[in-house]
């Protein structure tokens, strides 16, 4: 019984490492422009269908063509940015922005559509099938090591926000953007870095979950819906919160399929996740 | 009475913004609010208005303990306030703000048709009767206080909270100004006002209350407050002659 | 708008309607006919929507939700207890408006996007739901059964009743949009969607006001959903997905927000570029439409966000018709 139940465990731990890693793309986003990034899940497919083609056509390993895939998405992300969204931004209303990210959402989705059509497609490596013992469970290779690459992106993102400069001045950003702006910060490249780094983060989530996954036009939608409970979990704009948030949800989501049966894992996320967005926002108009 | 403050106080996270504040306003008095920036005096606006519940305190609105009530509630029952930080309708006509203030509050119109001359009334008292077709957005300063100013009485208050109508105006629009307060106050209405300019201050009120740091630290008629030492050293200013005529801000 | 304004724009409505009401005399073919069906459909969901999205500003991006709620409460009626699709549209339409006011009342203290987030998160749990529900059918959804084609079954032969039935409906939601925006309900919605402090601050029960436009926009759409259901004539879960929430949603931005002619435009606008794009790439190209779709939107968004109507607004001989005072940034002269 107790070996069914680390089973959950393991599992939940390594899939909530991709909930954490796409919160925390969201964070960066959020954190910094105050935007709701509806196309997240989105940036993540792209991502997974770069990888597919680099594998597929050049016969790249898929962890081989991450910092390949991190720079196309940077610079894809940058151009969205710069383009699309801060023109939008200062305007009392933010409809228009998740308006804006909504319609990059159907684009994205639908591009990929006509372009891959809606076949399931992953990728085969010599390794994709191999096993781990790991604390007495079976754990699939490629989970593994894809979970081992993501704490090591975490750090390195978490160094870079905590220790850089320009870290530091993206954090100043998100704190106070006049602020920012008045000790001679471009604000503006601070924005289009931090959804380049947003894109960029989906974007390696996306090669780390092709090896063992699968993509489709559609994947990015449930990851969306994921990243944004993670950044409710976590908190808004915390990269720590964001990997704790990951984790827990991962855990939560297992756990919830455990419990009441796979066919209802949705509706265990999604009613925590409500649950804890009225719960919170509840307790902070108490505080008035 | 028409307004008592009761022992009101009120604690953000660590911080005390009001402190056992008590006075009362009588009927158809005009009441200034006064005292530095940071006092208290938007915050205790807010308690009175029930945007803020007080920590401890209670609000008494004409004999009834409103404290509970929410600002809606409190507007069905004459009271009215204007926002220091403006609030208009943005994409609402200048027109359909004052529409939508007397439509709601006790006045209650049915229907445009009913709310709509009377909204006229008051644009014309205001002065924004050319303006009426104007987005609330893209109006002026000046033009924004005479909007939150007409949305509030058309909620035809009893009491009418107005929170720095004047800042930000200049010589002439002040007098204005103050000629339109003591117009409304003619008609019956009370009024509790915030302000920092003292030349409005002194023609207008006939009782001041002044704040400092959460805590009332005087409150009586003009003469005794601008005279008042405490007051002089805190807020007006150390030159006496100054203290009745000039500009504060 | 000026009286003149009103009565131009009356007068295009009436002409608007007479050609709709003509149409089927000059164009048989069916396939005409569905897609103006389709569009009315559409057209119905977006003004629905609109009343709780536009009007009162809560953006809600779950609303297949209802739409599917409808489709199933009067199709369940129909086939388990002989209940007329009429009287099971209005069943459905209650009963959405009664749950959406339900689950969204606590929502309605979360600000913009957690409000859209929320709302995402509830169609998808009744989506999950749904596809694990017995007596829905699960996941394969009810297809209806070939009853009598008779007036109380609301099944008909040919398209030229759904026409004029799709028709009727549209105009009657239309109609009540339009009315509501002028009422003191409809100020209180634009209130609310403007600033809820000041609405407070007035005298408006922002609760409330948010609790009446979930339940009459929701009641709209379920009912357009009952619609859908005898017309299709096959219901399932998917209809939930967030991309047809999504889709009921655009033709009121793209037309214009918030406003009484926008969602019309709008879904007169989007619906025969779908359907002119479905013909021309057919199944070459599946989800071409939706590239197409989402291009306007992104396009719109970034120029004119408050829509085409706001873009028509801008155009002097446009507003010399209608007198329109709202819409554009321009002071009036003195």
């Amino acid at each position: 019984m107790s070996g069914v139940v680390v089973q959950v465990v393991i599992n939940g731990i390594l899939v909530g490492g991709f909930y954490a890693l796409m919160g925390m793309g969201l964070n960066v986003i959020f954190g910094v422009m105050k935007i709701v990034n509806f196309c997240q899940g989105e940036l993540l497919m792209v991502g997974m269908y770069l990888t597919y083609l680099f594998t597929s056509t050049l016969g790249l390993d898929p962890y081989l063509s991450l910092p390949l895939v991190a720079i196309i998405m940077m610079c894809l992300g940058a151009v969205i940015q710069h383009g699309l969204i801060t023109p939008l931004l200062g305007a009392a209303n933010d409809s228009n922005l998740i308006f804006m990210t909504v319609g990059l959402m159907m684009l994205m989705q639908n591009l990929a559509l006509v372009l891959f059509k809606s076949d399931y497609r992953t990728v085969q490596t010599g390794y994709s099938l191999k096993n781990i013992h790991l604390l007495g469970q079976v754990v699939s290779l490629p989970k593994l090591i894809s979970f081992g690459v993501l704490i090591f992106v975490t750090f390195l993102l978490y160094a870079f926000l905590m220790k850089s400069e320009t870290g530091k001045r993206i954090r100043a950003t998100s704190q106070n953007p006049i602020g920012a702006r008045l000790v001679g910060i471009n604000i503006n490249r601070m924005y289009i870095l931090s959804y380049a780094i947003g894109a960029a983060l989906a974007g390696i989530a996306g090669t780390l979950l092709l090896p063992f996954y699968y993509v489709f036009p559609m994947v990015g939608a449930t990851f969306t819906l994921r990243a944004f409970v993670v950044v409710v979990l976590g908190g808004l704009g915390s990269i720590k919160g964001a990997f704790v948030g990951g984790i827990v949800l991962g855990l939560l989501e297992t756990m919830g399929a455990f419990v009441v049966g796979p066919q209802f894992k949705d509706s265990v996320v999604f009613l925590t996740f409500l649950a804890i967005l009225i719960l919170r926002q509840h307790l902070v108009s108490r505080a008035r | 009475m028409m307004l008592q403050i009761q022992n009101v106080s009120k604690k953000f996270r660590g911080l005390q913004a009001l402190n056992d504040v008590i006075f009362s306003v009588q009927e158809k008095e005009i009441v200034g609010l006064i005292g530095p920036n940071g006092a208290g005096k938007t915050t205790l606006f807010n308690v009175i208005s029930g945007f803020y519940q007080p920590s401890s305190g209670h609000i008494i609105y004409k004999g009834t303990d409103v404290t509970t009530l929410q600002p809606f509630q409190r507007c069905a029952l004459g009271m009215a306030r204007t926002f220091q930080i403006m609030k208009p309708l943005p994409y609402m006509s200048v027109l359909d703000n004052v529409i939508a203030g007397s439509m709601f509050g006790r006045n209650c119109s049915r229907n445009v048709a009913v709310a709509g001359p009377h909204a006229f009334g008051i644009l014309e008292f205001t002065g924004l009767l050319k303006k009426q077709n104007v987005l609330a957005k893209e109006l002026g300063t000046a033009d924004r206080k005479r909007l939150e100013l007409a949305r509030a009485l058309a909620a035809k208050p009893d009491l009418l909270l107005l929170d720095e109508v004047m800042s930000g105006l200049n010589h002439a629009e002040t007098e204005e100004c103050v000629a339109l307060i003591r117009e409304i106050n003619k008609s019956g209405v009370t009024i509790l006002l915030i302000e920092h300019i003292m030349k409005a201050v002194v023609t207008l009120c006939e009782k001041i209350v002044v704040l400092h740091h959460g805590e009332k630290i005087a409150e009586g008629s003009v003469d005794a407050v601008m005279n008042d030492q405490t007051v002089i050293d805190i807020y007006l200013g150390k030159d006496d002659d100054k203290a009745l005529t000039s500009t504060v801000n | 708008m000026t009286r003149v304004g009103y009565l131009r724009t009356f007068f295009v409505e009436l002409s608007l309607l007479a050609v709709l009401l003509l149409v089927p005399f000059f164009i048989v073919a069916p396939y005409i006919l569905h897609v103006f069906i389709m569009l009315f459909y559409v057209a119905m969901l977006a003004v629905a929507w609109n009343i709780l999205g536009g009007l009162t500003g809560q953006f809600s991006l779950g609303h297949a939700a209802f739409m599917a709620m409808g489709a199933y409460a009067s199709t369940l009626l129909l086939i388990k207890f002989n209940v007329t699709p009429w009287i099971g549209m209005i069943a459905g339409g209650i009963l959405a408006g009664v749950t959406a006011a339900i689950i969204f009342y606590p929502c309605f203290v979360l600000r913009g996007p957690y409000f859209a987030l929320a709302t995402i998160a509830f169609a998808e749990t009744f989506r999950n739901l749904f596809t694990n529900w017995e007596m829905v059918g699960k996941a394969q959804g009810i297809l209806l059964p070939m009853v009598d084609r008779s007036w109380y079954n609301f099944h008909f032969s040919g398209k030229l009743p759904y026409y004029y039935i799709g028709l009727g409906m549209l105009l009657v939601i239309y109609g009540s949009f339009a009315i509501l925006e002028r009422s003191r309900l409809g100020y209180g919605f634009k209130c609310v969607r403007e600033d809820e402090d000041t609405s407070n601050a007035i005298g408006i029960n922002v609760v409330k006001y948010k609790l009446l436009a979930t339940f009459l926009s929701a009641a709209f759409t379920a009912v357009a959903g009952a619609y859908y259901a005898q017309y299709v004539r096959y219901i399932e879960p998917d209809l939930m997905l967030g991309g047809y929430s999504i889709e009921i949603v655009l033709p009121a931005i793209i037309g214009g927000i918030g406003t009484v002619g926008g969602p019309l435009l709008g879904a007169f606008l989007l619906m025969p570029i779908s359907e002119y794009l479905r013909v021309m790439l057919g199944n070459v190209i599946p989800g071409g439409h939706l590239i197409a779709y989402a291009v306007i939107l992104i396009v719109i968004i970034r120029v004119k966000p408050l829509g085409l109507v706001d873009w028509l607004n801008g155009l002097k001989w446009y507003r010399q018709l209608s007198g329109a005072k709202l819409g554009v940034a321009e002071a009036v002269k003195k």
